[in-house]
């Protein structure tokens, strides 16, 4: 099949070139429907006309787009939610089974309780404005309440491996909150790398909708 | 209007048994008596959604014609959401008609 249809299926090749696998796959789906619909050798005006039903490539690129997008929103926010628990719980146990800081004086024995505990409150509310926001308006993505909600629990973390030092050192800190600790941060690493996806696929969406 | 129940009528396209791309947009077109003529392209994001959701399932298949092609078909999970869907179109389609069907309001 060569001409005007072998030129469409290259720019559908080409939109969606981020995801190879995803390129292939459609344009092998559209190559089988154009030769359902043409004949053997069609000429370049049917070739034309086909191409003019199936619509803008970038449109159907688009739609493809948009709706990874909303699956990497969605995974988004399970990973955010999840971080959040594993979060609450860390910081639940450097509360009750470490020594309070002392605070004679000293401005990191006042101000890491207190980032620890807001910090992650301001992430709870991010994610609580989330979770609203994607039952009010499904269809929206919501990529700046998750990185609010990223930079709280990012901030909290921080705040939580300052206070198991100061507080007790690592080598004298109860295991259950060192692994505690450890399991939040690694959560919280895949939800950076989640949202960075998510910022990445939004990115694409929306700069292949304002072509 | 047609765009927001685009993943219903590919659900219910397909209820007849798997097919391929081509032949679910000639089943929308003939079962719709030619009203839905849509652009052909929006069909594919649809399938690839309503795969992703786990409604539909895909693989290549290579018929005797010897040209690959992927053939969709309904999971068990898409036939109770075509059941759900149709079930609220069939409410939906009824409100509709009464209060748009020309039918004289009562006094």
């Amino acid at each position: 099949m060569a001409g005007v249809i072998e030129a469409y299926l290259a720019e559908v090749t080409e939109l969606l070139g981020h995801d190879p696998a995803l390129a292939e796959r459609l344009a092998e789906e559209l190559a089988d429907h154009f030769a359902e619909m043409l004949s053997e050798a069609p000429s370049e005006d049917e070739q034309r006309e086909a191409v003019a039903r199936m619509g803008p490539a970038r449109d159907i690129a688009a739609g493809l787009l948009a709706d990874r997008a909303d699956s990497t929103a969605e995974r988004t926010g399970a990973v955010l939610v999840t971080a959040l628990v594993a979060t609450f719980i860390a910081m639940r146990l450097r509360s009750l089974w470490l020594p309070p800081l002392d605070s004679d004086g000293a401005l990191a024995g006042a101000l890491v309780p207190f980032v620890d505990r807001w910090a992650f409150v301001v992430a709870m509310l991010a994610c609580a404005g989330w979770l609203i926001g994607r039952v009010r308006r499904p269809n929206a993505r919501r990529g700046r309440w998750a990185a609010v909600a990223l930079a709280g629990l990012c901030a909290s973390v921080a705040a939580g491996i300052l206070r198991i030092w100061l507080a007790a050192g690592w080598a004298e800190a109860p295991v259950l909150v060192v692994a505690a600790t450890a399991g939040e941060c690694l959560v919280v690493g895949l939800l950076m790398a989640q949202a960075l996806a998510l910022r990445r696929s939004l990115q694409r969406a929306a700069r292949l909708a304002g072509l | 209007m047609l765009k927001g129940h685009l993943d219903t009528i590919v659900l219910a396209a397909l209820e007849a048994g798997p097919a391929h791309g081509y032949a679910v947009i000639e089943a929308i077109r003939a079962r719709s008596g030619e009203t839905f003529d849509l652009p052909e392209g929006t069909v594919y994001p649809a399938l690839h959604r309503l795969e992703a959701a786990g409604l539909l399932a895909s693989e290549w298949v290579v018929p005797p014609s010897g040209r690959k092609r992927r053939v969709y078909a309904l999971t068990p999970a898409g036939h109770e959401a075509l059941k759900a869907r149709r079930s609220l179109w069939d409410r939906f389609a009824a409100g509709v008609s009464a209060v748009v069907g020309g039918r004289p309001w009562p006094a």
